[in-house]
């Protein structure tokens, strides 16, 4: 971040301030699961609320306008490759990753994206099916066969 | 959630395990932002309806001036002295002719959230071709915010997305001057006006005047013609735009006889050009 960009910036609003310290570190920790990296997960997680914060007095609903950005931003970032994506991590300081992370990542990141959102969103956030659907876009029919695909596999990697 | 297996309740205790360990930086350093995208600077590009204005009052505040000068000097200045400020206004685009009636455009919906639809557009400026840039689908690019309203955008390919995710983007909202909001970008009677990394190449200060519109891009005959302050065209699937400064051998975007192939891609990894063969000429519409 630079000072220049630090003197453009306007005031913050304590309400956005508020947002952003209730729902950054959820967002965060779940955007983590889903890119497999907490450094992405952060530019994630920032890019949507810095997009939020230009226009934030004209969203009626900023958590579901979050969760919609944030997952957005992870498939995306899931299109990118996969193997650019581990050298840049390798090549991060401070890591400490542990083989319990590395087997979880791993097989998470194997998974179609909307199969490894729709398992974090139940599992780790305990999302309802209804709640999941609106987060992905897509029927809540779709969600279960989802999830049932997703556990078959997750049951066969790591146990 | 109440009839978790064991190795569904182990999942979620790996996942939280997992997610504890996640370093979250708050001090991440990007929620600073520039200013409201309605609250940006006036365009780098001329506003003709400003200048225009501005000439005018200029001129009368001159004229009105000059005649009280003459009503009170028993000597009046001769006529060659009179201030060329009046002239200006004369010098200024006139008023592009302006139509509501989009023709067969008028005849069908717009799209529903259910919709994904194309539509090759392009601006024809000082003789050459130019599109908007930047792919609205990547978080973090200017105006992504407003595509996750509309859910209508390009992928630096020529093409209008259309997969409306809210009201906002369907329907009647589905217009051309919602997507040339997206980039920043207004076309309103007598206003053209674009952010600095918006058609920065145009070598010249050419006004569009007109928007054309072809309703098939693919056999492109009757055109729709307007002005170009009816940006608020409706979006149909499978049409043309051009957005030129004159109408003079006005076609489609070269790139329009490819749209089914650059819409089916629908992602950001091919342009206009890996589609068309060198030296094909445009349909020039007669």
């Amino acid at each position: 971040m630079s000072a220049t960009a630090n003197q453009q910036a306007g005031p913050v609003t304590a309400d956005f301030t508020a947002f952003y310290r209730a729902e950054a570190p959820g967002q965060i920790r779940r955007a983590a699961l889903l890119t497999g990296s907490d450094e992405a997960a952060n530019d994630v997680v920032h890019d949507a609320l810095a997009a939020m914060y230009r226009r934030w007095d004209e969203i009626a609903e900023p958590g579901p306008y979050l969760n919609r950005a944030v997952l957005n931003g992870c498939r995306d970032r899931g299109r990118r490759s996969v193997v650019q994506r581990r050298l840049v991590d390798r090549l991060r300081a401070g890591r400490n990753d542990d083989a319990e992370r590395d087997v979880l990542t791993d097989v998470l990141g194997h998974l179609p994206f909307n199969h490894r959102a729709a398992v974090v969103l139940r599992y780790y956030a305990g999302y309802t099916t209804e709640e999941i659907a609106a987060a992905l876009g897509c029927a809540p029919g779709s969600v279960g066969p989802w999830i049932d695909r997703a556990l078959r596999r997750l049951r066969e990697e790591l146990s | 959630m109440t009839d978790q297996t064991s190795f569904e309740r182990e999942l979620t205790d790996r996942l939280r395990a997992r997610a504890d360990r996640t370093r979250v930086d708050l001090d991440h350093g990007r929620i600073v932002g520039t200013s409201p995208r309605r609250a940006r600077p006036p365009a780098a590009r001329p506003t003709w309806a400003v200048a225009g204005a501005f000439a005018g009052v200029i001129a009368l505040v001159v004229a009105g001036l000059v005649l009280l000068v003459r009503t009170g000097d028993e000597d009046p200045a001769p006529a060659d002295t009179f201030p060329p400020a009046v002239t200006v206004p004369a010098t200024l685009p006139a008023t592009v002719p302006s139509s509501q009636d989009f023709g067969v455009l008028d005849d069908t919906e717009g799209p529903t959230v259910n919709d994904h639809w194309h539509v090759a557009y392009g601006f024809h400026l000082c003789g050459q071709w130019f599109q908007l840039s930047g792919n609205l689908e990547s978080p973090g690019s200017s105006g992504y915010d407003m595509f996750m309203e509309t859910g209508i955008h390009s992928h630096d390919d020529g093409v209008i997305h259309i997969h409306p995710y809210t009201e906002a983007g369907a329907g009647e909202n589905a217009t051309l001057r919602a997507f040339l909001a997206n980039y920043g970008v207004t076309l309103e009677p007598g206003i053209f006006a674009s952010p600095p990394d918006q058609l920065a190449d145009v070598p010249c200060d050419d006004f569009p005047q007109y928007v054309v519109v072809w309703p098939d891009a693919l056999n492109p005959i009757d055109p729709i013609i307007v002005s170009s302050g009816d940006a608020d065209v409706p979006l149909r699937d499978g049409a043309a735009i051009t957005i030129t400064d004159t109408l003079d051998g006005v076609t489609p975007p070269p790139w329009a006889s490819a749209l089914p192939a650059l819409g089916a891609v629908d992602m950001d990894q091919t342009r206009p050009g890996d589609l068309l063969e060198p030296g094909v000429p445009p349909v020039v519409v007669p």
